[in-house]
């Protein structure tokens, strides 16, 4: 194990109580976010990659979901044998989180300014109420905020979707935590403002130097931001390596999918967005084996794809995917384009 | 906010009127007046100067004019049964409404949200299940029922307090606990759905990735944004609550408004009925205007539109 | 559930099994055998839950009310049920007009306390079981109003609607067709709330005296006969007290059943929401 690990997550299960009984939301995943990196998690909604994220912040839902197994290390301290008062140091100042929809994720009857003076003011005991204010007011400046001290004491409705995620993200560096969890922070805007919102994460990454772990949908975001990636399908990490690497040679039919599944620049106009068959499973139909048999393309009738669960194995330096052929994935790709390239003959 | 107070001002005048209308109306359309008031043995001769003398010989539309000026001076005509004016005897009355709808709303507010806030804090699914159950039940039980209830206990069985009439605190308790512990089942279910509501929100899971305690979640995030809803249902609930003052009036012979337009009901003194509907309905819709005012001030999105 | 099962049945069992059986004649008045308490024997005359100042046997005239009452609350809710659809569906599919003078007299209801308008109209129109029956439903049709205007709001701009209108359908017709039957089933939930409402509603008018009328008897109006002989035999405005609130709790509990399954999948939907990526 590398020595600048600064999360780490091992087996970890997450059972959701269903009408049905417990169902698995995720599955025994594992992975590491290393110190000032940033680290993807890509994968549709579903599958598992926000509940991962809340599990790991003692997030989850009370009373429908409980953590089933499994382990979550911050800097070698385990994160699950926390009781209230421990987790609460840590949110917050350690570990803290971006939302995805800056408007219901901001308190509509709290000016902003207190919103963020709230979370100074809980992990930074001893400063007096004006030193808060002026640390909030420096820190929406710092967000690129404009008029930062009189927009303090304005109430979310007053800003703008792009300028509250602004303020949503001034709100989660106000104590320089070592690790930033942004999950889908640019899905709820409009994509002019998308691009803002991830410069504004970008610089502030600079100042702090924290990790941060980007959730997302969106592979073209990951392969601009991210230094390493996983890929997750059915609560469970399928693909995870390092982002030129997965972007080069994908190791998982699933990752193999998603970005076939890409607008593409040099492809002609006349050629099909490419999707995966079929749906990605819920929370009840989840398939025996490995989760992505019935939509694979590589299976090929294969049995062993129904009935074992693909372990997460080293298929390259550095590079892990959980499919039982691995190794045949680059010949299938090789083969699907040469095919495609005959039938457009 | 000065366009929302117009607003809610003027549709609350409106409603006044339409009520007004619609009293008149429904007294005027459903029958004779005049035959109604005078006994049965009472000649043509005898209705017919009694229309005369009450107008009802005009022109409906010059009859609902006149009634609308005279409504509008606080004249809403006289007591059929002891020729004072109408209006008069209901105001006389109000006190008495007043002091017990006051006590049990204040009563049942303050408990509903004692008990709430309990019922958030407290780790306990027992305590929490049993008093929802415990409101449930209340909810159940009809006004009056409860008020014999408690009668039957406390005045009849242990005879602690008394069961009739107005006088001193002793007499307040048992009428105004009837309508308090009503009031507190209907509100404490309504704030405990509310504050379940927010329990989900996004903006409160914000709060715990701060690091911020469920105490202080509770209080300063979930509260505020609970009483928004809160206070509309409140004030739509109302009307229960001034029925239930109605009826308990009339369990415990509280010589109240309510009380008074059950009698006038039996003694077919309508004008004492139309002013005792019209003086309630505009408290309930006053009231209703300071609900949605509150609401105004509490809520920035409305306060600084 | 079950609780709500065991009310109910309790209650069935009292309006419809006992008058089978043989019980006193209801309206039977026997002086010399006034306010007996329960299970008491005086001489030969025995009776199970005891008698009324008039000597009246209370088990047959609890069941015999019963159904009074319950006859009152369903039909005057089914009343309000059709007078609501009705002019919902017209308000939420017209819009206009027809919309602003619904919803304006629905507002200008609810200004008056219910409870209050009920009895200023039956001071007017004087009190039979036939008014009070028509009052209850008069007055009780708002709330299935708004739930369904708010309904055909919505369901006016689906698909269906919209390509029966381009072919051609009549308004009415697609009222009838399209949507009374999406609206129907969330109108019997609004019912089931109101069933409850309307039991207790008619209980006190009936107890203030501007209800059923005697020698006809109603739950309300038992306890109100009884609350003169509160000291010597309490039992008359007891059990007639006990019916109704067995009634209502058994009809709201599942009213609340109906309501929390219906609102279970959207809370689900909208609970810690992700929106869908």
């Amino acid at each position: 194990m590398m020595a600048d690990v600064i999360l780490s997550v091992r087996d970890l299960t997450v059972e959701f109580q269903t009408p049905d009984g417990p169902k698995r939301a995720v599955d025994n995943i594992s992975f590491d976010v290393h110190e000032h990196e940033v680290f993807g998690v890509v994968g549709e909604s579903g599958s598992g990659k926000s509940v991962t994220m809340l599990a790991v912040m003692g997030l989850l839902p009370q009373g429908q979901a409980r953590i089933a197994g499994g382990e979550v290390k911050f800097r070698g301290k385990s994160l699950l044998d926390l009781d209230t008062e421990g987790l609460r140091a840590i949110r917050g100042k350690h570990l803290s989180m971006i939302f995805q929809d800056p408007m219901t994720s901001l308190n509509p009857v709290i000016k902003i300014g207190s919103q963020i003076a709230e979370a100074i003011g809980l992990h930074q005991k001893g400063l007096s109420r004006s030193a808060i204010r002026d640390r909030a007011v420096e820190l929406l400046g710092s967000v690129g905020v404009p008029n930062p001290g009189r927009r303090f004491d304005q109430y979310p409705h007053e800003f703008s979707g792009g300028m509250r995620q602004r303020a949503m993200i001034a709100m989660a560096i106000a104590n320089d935590p070592s690790i930033l969890i942004a999950d889908e922070p640019t899905t709820a805007l409009d994509v002019t403002i998308q691009a803002q919102v991830m410069e504004v994460l970008a610089s502030v990454r600079e100042r702090t130097g924290a990790a941060m772990i980007l959730i997302t949908h969106d592979l073209g975001l990951v392969a601009e931001t991210a230094d390493r990636v996983a890929v997750m399908y059915g609560g469970r990490v399928a693909e995870l390596a390092g982002v030129d690497e997965i972007f080069a040679e994908p190791r998982h039919p699933y990752t193999v999918g998603l970005l076939a599944s890409l607008p593409r620049l040099d492809a002609s106009s006349s050629e099909q967005l490419y999707s995966i068959p079929g749906q990605p499973p819920g929370l009840r139909g989840r398939p025996s084996g490995c989760v992505f048999n019935p939509r694979c393309g590589l299976k090929r009738g294969r049995e062993r794809c129904e009935t074992e669960v693909p372990a997460l194995r080293e298929v390259a330096p550095a590079h892990a995917a959980a499919c039982h052929f691995s190794e045949e994935v680059g010949d299938w790709v090789r083969e699907v384009a040469a095919a495609k390239r005959e039938a457009a003959l | 906010m000065l366009w929302f107070v117009t607003r809610r001002v003027l549709q609350s005048v409106l409603t006044v009127f339409g009520v007004v209308t619609a009293v008149f109306f429904l007294v005027r359309l459903s029958g004779d007046p005049a035959a109604l008031l005078m006994p049965v043995e009472a000649t043509t001769e005898d209705i017919a100067r009694l229309r005369t003398e009450l107008g009802l010989d005009q022109p409906l539309l010059v009859q609902y004019l006149k009634f609308l000026a005279n409504a509008a001076h606080g004249d809403l005509g006289q007591s059929l049964r002891n020729r004072t004016s109408a209006l008069g005897l209901v105001i006389e009355r109000l006190p008495a409404t007043l002091e017990l709808a006051l006590t049990a709303f204040v009563l049942g507010i303050a408990l509903a949200f004692a008990i709430g806030l309990l019922m958030r804090l407290s780790s306990s699914q027992k305590l929490r299940t049993t008093l929802l159950w415990a409101a449930f039940i209340r909810q159940a039980i009809p006004v009056f029922w409860f008020g014999l209830l408690l009668i039957l206990l406390f005045s009849v069985t242990l005879r602690w307090l008394p069961s009739l009439g107005r006088g001193g605190i002793a007499n307040l308790i048992l009428p105004a606990t009837t309508l308090a512990t009503y009031e507190l089942g209907l509100y404490l279910r309504l704030f405990n759905a509310a504050m379940a509501e927010e329990e989900g929100q996004d903006y409160v899971r914000t709060a715990y990735a701060k690091g911020q305690s469920r105490t202080k979640i509770v209080l300063r995030h979930m509260l505020p944004n609970a009483l928004l809803p809160l206070i509309t249902i409140a004030g739509i609930n109302l009307g229960v609550l001034l029925g239930g003052t109605v009826v308990t009036e009339t369990v415990f012979s509280w010589p109240g408004a309510g009380r008074l337009i059950v009698q006038s009901v039996s003694q077919r003194d309508y004008p004492v009925i139309v002013a005792g509907v019209l003086v309630i309905s505009v408290i309930f819709v006053f009231v209703n205007l300071m609900v949605d005012l509150i609401y105004g001030l509490l809520d920035p999105r409305v306060r600084l539109s | 559930m079950w609780v709500a099962s065991f009310l109910l049945s309790a209650v069935m069992l009292l309006i419809v099994v006992m008058p089978l059986l043989p019980i006193y004649d209801p309206y039977g008045q026997d002086l010399s055998y006034g306010l007996m308490a329960p299970f008491e024997h005086d001489g030969d005359k025995f009776s199970i839950l005891g008698t009324d100042f008039l000597g009246r046997d209370l088990l047959s005239r609890l069941a015999l009310a019963g159904r009074v009452s319950l006859i009152i609350a369903v039909s005057a809710v089914f009343i309000s049920l059709v007078i609501g659809v009705a002019l919902g569906l017209v308000a939420g599919f017209f819009r206009g007009i027809a919309e602003n003078l619904i919803m304006g007299f629905a507002d200008l209801q609810l200004s008056i306390p219910r409870v209050l308008l009920l009895i200023a109209v039956t001071a007017v129109v004087g009190s039979s079981v036939l008014n009070l029956t028509i009052l209850l439903g008069v007055t009780s049709w708002v709330s299935y109003g708004r739930v369904a205007r708010a309904m055909a709001m919505s369901l006016r701009e689906r698909e269906f609607v919209l390509s029966a209108v381009t072919q051609g359908a009549s308004p009415l017709w697609n009222m009838w067709k399209h949507l009374l039957p999406n609206v129907l089933p969330q109108m019997l939930i609004v019912g089931s709330f109101e069933l409850g409402q309307v039991i207790t509603l008619e209980a006190s008018l009936s107890y203030l005296g501007l209800g059923v009328q005697p020698p006809l008897p109603s739950w309300g109006l038992m306890i109100s006969e009884g609350q003169q002989y509160l000291a010597i035999n309490p039992w008359m405005s007891i059990f007639p007290g006990l019916c109704i609130f067995m009634l209502v709790a058994g009809v709201q509990f599942l009213s609340q059943r109906f309501t929390k399954e219906g609102d279970q999948d959207l809370k689900m939907a909208t609970r810690w929401s992700k929106k869908p990526a």
